[in-house]
């Protein structure tokens, strides 16, 4: 679909494809490609290494180690990556560009009962957690950031099961 | 409603988090990990009923954010945001057709029924009434008026770049402008109707000190029932010059659903986010709302205000970053803004370059350079308009064209059958004498708005 745009929609012009400046832009007419998930990236590099660096015989004592560490939310674990493919991807893609369990000997078991306890801003230690693909996040300080905010944990269950129940109605009387 | 839970229902619906500098930043906040059997249990219960049945069918094909189709960029499906793909859309038609103008959505669409509506007003010195959809069509002259509208955060995938990733959607290209005829009637006419003095404070025989805004809110809201909001100065509202409409028809059409079926908010010269759609309530304030999106969604900030400050990580106590929010302004109007869309080979010896020009707040385009050489030098286009200039009140786009004549050396290489890298500029002026500023970074703000920095676009010229 991509390469068919091409030079039919651009007449004589044709686009460079060189490496972006800030404040350049080079994606006038043509989407850039999406990332070719086949290709190495920087994290299947990352992923190596710590795979690599997991045949030493200190790893053991270094995850011990790390779990016992009480690691605060917003403080980074690591370096963040500075490669970013520049396009979204589906649900399955993301997860071969971005493999996000190679950080997980650093980080504890946490039972499920514990997670579901952390619903609300309002409750208990008034931290938020949600879980993804195996992983726990407390996304206490991101949430007001987020633009869906008010999907975190505001109004759990009355104001939920009205919005459906007046989706339903209002779609029915269509 | 997902705290305590996991992400991969609310994910199915919101596929706009499927991307990398996304995923890498969910990993600052991460603390543990689950075993397999509770991620499997946890999974399973993981769902959110798709609040987006309302929408107006989409295109079956479109799979994820970003997603190319024949016309559109769909920059995300839950909530639609779509902008037009191809930019001679723009440049070739002076009014956008309707299915090719840009769409933000916030939420779902609404489904409203004709008979159903109702819009509210209330507030400071107005009576609280209601009105339908044939009170505003029978009750008010209608008028037709032509009027860009931008998205505030147009051109944000410039500000996305590898080192400095930019954490707000919907990430446009270019093309997250429009222009269109918009048919309605003037607020300014339903102000008076429900009771304001809005002439006696357009001639300032009348005063008041406790009205400043005009709040909208709209039908459409998200799971837990926030609307969307937007807010326009008192004084917009009550300028018979600011041409304020509540409109029911684009381009001499039924207003689109994704356009704000069946009454839509146009405060012309005014950025998108202020144009609120399916107009629910109108509020008269004193004080700004809370309600109002543009508050957390359309603020300016100076460009060492990052993320990760914003994020509280240790730099700003709460009271510090509430401040800072307070401070920092909310987006009404745009800056000077121009867009290449096109350009030919003319006979190996011009190039003929075309695109569009806007100014916020009514101002006109006095002037739109382009170079092809990368802002070494320009040359002033020629600017096209069916409409006449008038002071203030130049709510249309314009056109430009240029025909730029190439370099001794570029021509001798295209006589030669060669190719030629050149870098195409454009920098468009308004009536104050603002003009567009050269480069990015000193007007780089973390929420991605009022981006205007010069248009580069790198072409490669074949011989013809």
């Amino acid at each position: 679909m991509i390469g068919g745009i091409s030079a039919a929609s651009i007449g004589t012009a044709a686009y460079i494809v060189n490496t972006r400046k800030p404040g350049d832009n080079n994606d006038l007419l043509i989407h850039p490609q999406p990332p070719s998930i086949s290709s190495p990236t920087k994290c299947d590099n990352n992923l190596k290494q710590i795979q690599k660096s997991k045949s030493t015989s200190s790893i053991d004592k270094k995850a011990a180690k790390l779990m016992s560490t009480v690691i605060k939310p917003g403080i980074e674990p690591y370096a963040l990556t500075t490669t970013y493919t520049k396009n979204h991807a589906t649900e399955e893609e993301i997860h071969e560009i971005t493999d996000i369990n190679k950080y997980m000997d650093k980080y504890p078991i946490i039972p499920l009962s514990q997670v579901r306890e952390h619903y609300s801003p309002d409750v208990g230690d008034g931290t938020v957690w949600v879980t993804w693909k195996g992983g726990v996040y407390d996304v206490t300080q991101f949430m007001d950031h987020h633009p869906g905010k008010s999907i975190y944990c505001y109004s759990v269950q009355f104001k939920n099961v009205t919005m459906i129940v007046n989706q339903f109605r209002r779609f029915n009387t269509y | 409603m997902v705290g305590g839970n996991d992400l991969s229902g609310y994910w199915k619906i919101y596929t706009l988090h499927f991307r990398e500098h996304i995923q890498e930043l969910l990993q600052k906040y991460r603390i543990g990990n689950l075993t397999a059997e509770d991620r499997a249990i946890i999974e399973a219960e993981s769902s959110l009923n798709n609040h987006y049945i309302t929408d107006p069918p989409r295109d079956p094909n479109v799979t994820h954010a970003d997603t190319i189709t024949d016309d559109l960029i769909i920059a995300s499906l839950h909530p639609y945001n779509a902008e037009p793909r191809d930019l001679k859309v723009l440049s070739d038609n002076f009014y956008t057709p309707n299915h090719l103008f840009w769409v933000r959505n916030h939420n779902a669409v609404p489904l409203i029924e004709e008979d159903e509506y109702s819009l509210e007003i209330s507030g400071q010195h107005v009576n609280s009434i209601e009105l339908s959809l044939k009170d505003l069509k029978t009750k008010f002259k209608k008028y037709e008026i032509p009027c860009t509208i931008q998205c505030a955060g147009n051109r944000q995938e410039d500000y996305n770049t590898t080192d400095n990733p930019l954490y707000v959607a919907p990430h446009w290209h270019n093309t997250a402008i429009g222009n269109a005829v918009w048919g309605g009637c003037k607020l300014r006419d339903v102000l008076k109707y429900a009771g304001l003095d809005v002439d006696g404070m357009s001639l300032g025989t009348k005063e008041y000190n406790d009205l400043n805004w005009v709040s909208f809110l709209g039908y459409d809201e998200d799971e837990t029932g926030v609307q969307y909001g937007g807010m326009i100065p008192i004084e917009k509202a009550v300028d018979s010059w600011g041409d304020c409409l509540l409109v029911y028809e684009m381009n001499h059409t039924e207003l689109p659903r994704d356009h704000g079926y069946p009454i839509r908010l146009i405060a012309p010269g005014h950025a998108g986010c202020r144009q609120v759609k399916w107009v629910k309530t109108i509020e008269l304030l004193d004080q700004p709302s809370e309600l109002d999106s543009g508050s957390k969604l359309d603020r300016h900030f100076a460009p060492n205000i990052c993320f990760d400050k914003l994020r509280n990580e240790g730099h700003l106590d709460d009271k510090e970053e509430e401040e800072l929010m307070a401070t920092a302004p909310v987006i009404q109007t745009l800056p000077v803004q121009s867009i290449i869309c096109d350009w030919e080979n003319e006979n190996d010896k011009e190039l003929k370059i075309r695109g569009v020009a806007w100014a916020g707040g009514g101002k006109a385009i006095a002037r739109c350079d382009v170079s092809i050489n990368g802002g070494d030098s320009f040359k002033t286009a020629k600017i096209i308009t069916p409409i006449k200039t008038t002071w203030n009140r130049n709510w249309s786009w314009v056109h430009f064209e240029c025909k730029c004549e190439l370099s001794e050396e570029n021509k001798e290489k295209l006589k030669n059958g060669e190719e030629i890298d050149i870098q195409l500029v454009s920098k468009a002026v308004d009536d104050n004498f603002n003009a567009q500023p050269e480069n990015m970074e000193p007007f780089y703000n973390v929420l991605g708005v009022c981006i205007n920095h010069w248009k580069r676009v790198n072409v490669t010229i074949k011989p013809n």
